[in-house]
């Protein structure tokens, strides 16, 4: 991404390339958790609210590009995630749904 | 000042009760001159809904004052101008009176410093609103203002408040749009925002007032906000409702609903951060938050897809980051409006299915 935006400078650089960022995300509700990996990422998060309903994230502790953090916090969830652009991130259906159905349970 | 709507019936209620406070059978005592004056000074409405009253009942008339059917601002001008020489008839008179010391205060003279009394603070409670300070935001803009009691309020996009100090009174009023009020404690001078016809009163908190074309909404961030509506325009008193910390009301034509806790503090005030925070917001209503700050609209017609329930951050100036996300809906077209905007309509055939 070309433009570099001042107003959230400091998080400007936590696009999605290998750069690693310091994240501390409790365990919590998992539309929750995404929002606070915003707020500690400065990148946006977008999905339809019903895919979350009831379901917890892990959260994560540490250093993690976005891709891992991303895959930590939806862990066991049955959802991915894709980056709409350099800056946003679109919480998703996993494509294997038959498979999203089979992980977590008992 | 011109007002061309109608004064709602609880103002003209309350305007015909003072006039007859006034005009009754007994002399009114100080304290309902100090509450009266109190009422006056609160708001634009509440003179014009007096002088109509007052007006109606063919009242006041003295050799010295007409009172025509004239505008409001015409018999100010005549009330100042006769204030300036009743003054110590009012002082003697009216104000500083024990009634029962003097039980037997002629009618007359009574009457007569009453009504100097009156348009005094007819007078001065017009100048009041006539010459508040005011500040604005353009579309788009932010703005941070401190005032000079120290309290901070932070104004949203094409919004507007009026500020208007008085020794025991802070007086602000939310002509548009939305503020974050982050008030300086002072006891002495209660902090009141009136929003409609709804004021807040704080001492020393920190509240949200969203002004909508269809609605009010207020979120308190910190402390403790008293709100009072419409009939109830007495200064807030004990019983009002009591806001707190993650209390929002939302107020509509009907009035206030129910004060819903636990409300995410984080949505309420992200706006001053140029961010917009959605928990479970319907589509529709995330693109339109997206309006208020950017010219390039988004607009999506289609029922269903409007009332998708939406999480997410973004920044506020980042439309084209929502609409990439919108486009890649199974079924949404999006296409440009003309204007530079685009509308986004959902294929008859599709469903939406996250």
């Amino acid at each position: 991404v070309s433009g570099a935006d001042t107003q959230y400078g400091e998080h400007a650089e936590a696009q999605a390339d290998a750069r690693t960022l310091d994240l501390q995300i409790a365990a919590q509700p998992l539309d929750r958790a995404l929002q606070e990996f915003s707020r500690q990422s400065g990148m946006q998060v977008i999905f339809f609210s019903s895919l979350t309903d009831g379901i917890r994230s892990p959260g994560v502790a540490g250093r993690y590009t976005v891709a891992e953090a991303l895959k930590e916090l939806l862990a066991g969830s049955g959802l991915t995630f894709r980056l709409i652009n350099p800056t946003t991130v679109e919480i998703r259906k996993a494509n294997t749904t038959q498979d999203a159905h089979v992980e977590g349970g008992e | 000042m011109t007002r061309k709507k109608p004064l709602d019936r609880a103002t003209n209620e309350q305007a015909a009760e003072a006039w007859e406070a006034f005009h009754g059978a007994d002399e009114a005592s100080a304290a309902e001159h100090r509450e009266f004056g109190d009422w006056m000074v609160r708001s634009p409405e509440h003179i014009e809904a007096y002088l109509r009253v007052a007006r109606t009942m063919q009242s006041l008339r003295s050799p010295d004052i007409r009172w025509p059917d004239a505008s409001a601002d015409e018999l100010i001008r005549e009330a100042k101008a006769y204030t300036d020489k009743a003054v110590t008839t009012l002082r003697e008179g009216a104000l500083a009176q024990d009634r029962e010391r003097r039980p037997h205060i002629a009618r007359v003279p009574m009457a007569f410093a009453f009504a100097a009394m009156l348009l005094m603070t007819i007078g001065a409670a017009w100048l009041v609103w006539m010459t508040p300070e005011r500040f604005e935001t353009s579309f788009g803009e932010q703005r941070f203002v401190r005032l000079e009691d120290g309290s901070g309020v932070t104004l949203n996009t094409d919004s507007s408040i009026e500020v208007r100090f008085e020794r025991g009174h802070r007086i602000i009023r939310l002509v548009r749009g939305e503020a974050l009020f982050d008030v300086a404690h002072d006891s002495s001078r209660p902090f009141d925002v009136f929003a409609g016809n709804t004021i807040l009163r704080a001492v020393g908190t920190r509240f949200d007032v969203d002004m909508r074309a269809d609605r009010t909404m207020v979120t308190v961030v910190e402390g403790i906000v008293s709100l009072t509506h419409g009939a109830d325009e007495a200064l807030p008193r004990g019983n009002t409702p009591l806001l707190q910390a993650s209390d929002r009301v939302v107020i509509d034509g009907s009035g206030p609903g129910a004060p819903q806790h636990g409300v995410r503090l984080d949505e309420a005030t992200a706006w001053t951060r140029q961010q917009l925070v959605f928990n479970s917001r319907p589509l529709g209503e995330v693109a339109e938050e997206f309006n208020r700050y950017n010219r390039e609209r988004i607009v999506i017609t289609h029922p269903a897809l409007r009332s998708e329930q939406i999480t997410g951050v973004f920044k506020a100036n980042d439309p084209e980051s929502f609409l990439t996300f919108v486009s890649g809906i199974p079924g949404a077209r999006v296409r440009d409006d003309g204007n530079g905007g685009h509308v986004v309509t959902l294929e008859d055939t599709a469903e939406v299915k996250p």
